[in-house]
């Protein structure tokens, strides 16, 4: 099994982060994982992405052409990555940032109100977890809920943080959203 | 009977490359003496400039590190962090320290390394034959500014690089002197040993300018060339303490 | 209770910094340029707290040339930059040669000329593998594929470094520096020769006369003698520093040979080429310089043609053509932050190759 992931959104959006903490959460499953992200000049505002390949297998190219998973975040990245999302894919799109969201025929997609979600859970800050719990929910093969806890739990000492970050992983199952 | 004057230990009996009235001789010699006063000669570490003395090395009875054209403060930084028991100083003429070193210099003074840094001012280019220097005074003929340095043409003024780094606080002594005279010659002295007393005692970045001769550049004799220093030179480059605490 | 996984995850610019740490480097001296920031801010978290020293430097030039004192002083001291700051940094490298010191620099490469931009290339292989600065000299250049492997590559050029009083470079592209993976372990390795202690190095005169550090060489007849000298250790490293990494090229009948993280997605296209029946195999150079002659030269023996693939438009080709002129060359090259997709490189096999 090798998953391929793009993460794309806003700078700002925890993108990157996102895309670690699937990483270190792959970590602690023995599995190997490269993560690539877009770096420098991407600030706040700004689009930012990073692929993740998570498999059992050694990783040769860490570079993602066609994802097997797409989060996207926001409008222009749907747009740029659209054409590269095939037939088998799944897509976790943010409706709150999404407007057309059409894609390729025989791309499976999710949409929901993330923005809309976290601030449920506190904070627009952890929009990125709500994400990452739709993930889990889906596609608990690539990593499970239990490696990212810890992993979370690893990241944030801040008790309260760490709350909303654990209800935003959460979120998803609680609302029933699931395969 | 009594031996009054002797070779210092800290400076080799070989003969020397320097021109006849040149001023290095006398600095190499005074930076010898200061090193065997205050009996510091097994933990010195001098690191010698490119220019007129890039052989210091040769010269000097202590090890002594090369430095790319400029760099010298940059090498000392590192050597100095690195040991910083030991006594570290570098020796640079004006186009190394002032012009191609600029940076190097002024972030080295800005750190505050501590660090003694002796500045032969001739105020040209001697090795490479008596070019324009940043410290060449105005209207001083050279080989390229044929004319006499002119400020308002493009040429700039001379930098007073002891005035210039007595703004920055990681410099605790910034003094100008000159060997133009015996007794200027003692007052020198007496200055780089401070600047090297401060090092010891942790003070941070000293600088000894001294406006020094170089006759074969400014095609005077020797002793022409002392009382050029002494009439001309010192109208630009004013003689003192200028920074002290 | 999962059990706790050992394997950290780190870009490659921090695995850098901290597999310098621990191969014993104690003097850093650097300047912020993208995409090798990672490491300099690493360096600044670490090396004080460990007993090092860090040193934000004014400039690419004075950073080379604070590390040339230190190494000077005897200290292992490394510096990193990327491609523009790696030409200010050209000076020093040359003195450090000529003056037979050792100390690492990392180039974590970026897309030139010029200004260029900060996104990834390979565009900087002649001016590392050719010495870089003035005069005669070269470097010995260590091109990591992984994070895991640059932790291991940055304790070897310092184990080289000191063995040879060289300098080492270690030539990364932005895409390894950036990537994060998950790394193992940081023991120190063992290199096989003896160092010798740095009897040379400056540490005030006690107890022995004066050492000087110095690459001028003014007498007639001198300095050729110094180059000699200096000659007979390129020989030497030529001849025992050639690594190199191999990939079913056993029975392969074209030979895809790329480094860094090009051999990544090369390798990502052999795989695809082996599973569409086609007898791929891929050659990394780990040393670029010396070149891995003797290995290319075997490997290639039985392969039909040979595909370079290189993030710049065609730099270690030029050495691959000189170990095989017998051999049909073919060359497959982006430029300017592109990067070849490994999808790419099996087209271009089964429409030019085959």
């Amino acid at each position: 099994m090798s998953k391929q992931i793009l993460v794309s959104g806003f700078g700002g959006q925890g993108i990157l982060s996102l895309g670690r903490i699937l990483a270190k959460s792959a970590i602690v499953e023995d599995k190997n994982v490269t993560w690539f992200p877009s770096y420098g000049a991407e600030v706040r505002g700004g689009t930012s992405h990073c692929f993740v390949k998570i498999s059992k297998e050694p990783i040769a190219s860490p570079f993602v052409e066609y994802p097997d998973i797409g989060i996207i975040l926001n409008q222009p990245s749907l747009d740029r990555y659209r054409k590269q999302f095939k037939k088998g894919c799944f897509l976790i799109l943010n409706s709150d940032f999404i407007s057309n969201d059409s894609v390729n025929k025989g791309v499976k997609k999710i949409s929901l109100p993330l923005n809309r979600m976290a601030l449920e859970c506190g904070s627009l800050k952890v929009t990125n977890i709500i994400a990452l719990g739709v993930l889990i929910s889906f596609s608990p093969e690539i990593i499970k809920e239990d490696s990212a806890i810890q992993v979370l739990n690893e990241i944030y000492r801040n008790k309260e943080i760490l709350k909303q970050n654990l209800d935003a992983l959460g979120k998803a199952k609680s609302l029933g959203i699931k395969n | 009977m009594k031996v009054k004057f002797s070779r210092p230990k800290s400076l080799n009996d070989i003969e020397t490359h320097y021109c006849a009235g040149c001023g290095h001789g006398i600095l190499n010699i005074l930076v010898a003496k200061v090193v065997d006063e205050l009996g510091i000669r097994e933990k010195t570490i001098g690191v010698a400039p490119v220019g007129c003395a890039v052989l210091a090395y040769k010269y000097w009875n202590f090890d002594v590190s090369e430095a790319a054209h400029g760099r010298a403060l940059a090498v000392a930084t590192g050597i100095k962090r690195c040991h910083p028991d030991k006594v570290v100083f570098t020796y640079q003429g004006d186009g190394d320290l002032a012009s191609i070193g600029m940076a190097e210099t002024v972030h080295a003074a800005n750190r505050g390394e501590n660090i003694t840094c002796v500045f032969v001012n001739n105020a040209c280019y001697g090795m490479t034959g008596g070019q324009m220097a940043p410290t060449t005074i105005v209207g001083q003929k050279t080989i390229t500014t044929p004319l006499g340095r002119e400020p308002e043409s493009g040429e700039g003024w001379p930098i007073r690089m002891a005035e210039l780094l007595s703004g920055l606080k990681g410099v605790c002594f910034s003094v100008r002197a000159a060997v133009f005279n015996p007794q200027k010659v003692m007052q020198t002295y007496q200055y780089i040993k401070k600047a090297f007393i401060n090092q010891i005692e942790g003070r941070g970045f000293s600088l000894v300018e001294v406006l020094s001769p170089c006759p074969a550049a400014w095609r005077k004799t020797p002793l022409e060339s002392m009382k050029w220093i002494k009439e001309e030179m010192v109208k630009s480059f004013p003689l003192g303490v200028i920074k002290s605490g | 209770m999962q059990k706790i996984n050992k394997r950290k995850l780190m870009s490659g610019n921090e695995a850098i910094a901290e597999a310098g740490i621990i191969a014993g480097c104690k003097f850093y001296a650097g300047y912020p340029i993208t995409p090798q920031n990672e490491l300099i801010a690493y360096m600044a978290q670490n090396m004080k707290k460990r007993g090092g020293i860090f040193i934000q430097a004014e400039s690419e030039i004075a950073a080379v040339n604070m590390v040339l004192g230190a190494a000077a002083a005897g200290v292992r001291a490394m510096t990193s930059s990327s491609s523009p700051g790696i030409s200010l940094k050209q000076e020093g490298i040359s003195y450090l040669a000529g003056c037979e010191l050792p100390a690492l620099i990392v180039n974590v490469m970026r897309a030139g000329p010029g200004l260029g931009d900060i996104s990834s290339s390979q565009s900087d292989y002649f001016q590392a593998t050719r010495g870089g600065g003035h005069g005669d000299y070269f470097t010995p250049v260590l091109a990591p594929w992984s994070v895991e492997e640059a932790v291991n590559l940055v304790m070897l050029g310092f184990d080289i470094a000191d063995y040879y009083r060289n300098p080492v470079m270690i030539l990364a592209d932005a895409i390894i520096g950036q990537m994060m993976e998950p790394v193992g372990s940081f023991n120190k390795r063992q290199f096989r020769k003896k160092i010798e202690p740095k009897d040379w190095a400056l540490t005030g005169a006690k107890g022995r006369p004066p050492n000087s550090i110095k690459s001028l060489f003014l007498q007639e007849g001198v300095l050729e003698q110094h180059n000699k000298k200096l000659k007979k250790k390129w020989d030497k490293i030529r001849k025992n520093e050639q690594r190199f990494f191999i990939f079913d090229t056993e029975d392969a009948d074209y030979l895809v040979v790329a480094y860094g993280s090009q051999a990544r997605i090369s390798l990502e296209a052999v795989n695809i080429l082996r599973k569409q029946g086609i007898k791929a195999g891929l050659f990394r150079p780990i040393s670029l310089w010396p070149f891995p002659i003797k290995g290319l030269k075997k490997i290639a023996e039985n392969v039909k043609k040979v595909l370079v693939v290189e993030q710049s438009l065609g730099q270690m080709v030029e050495d691959v053509r000189l170990c095989l002129p017998e051999k049909q060359i073919y060359f497959l090259g982006r430029a300017g932050g592109g990067v070849p997709s490994s999808g790419e490189i099996v087209k271009y096999i089964n429409r030019k190759l085959l």
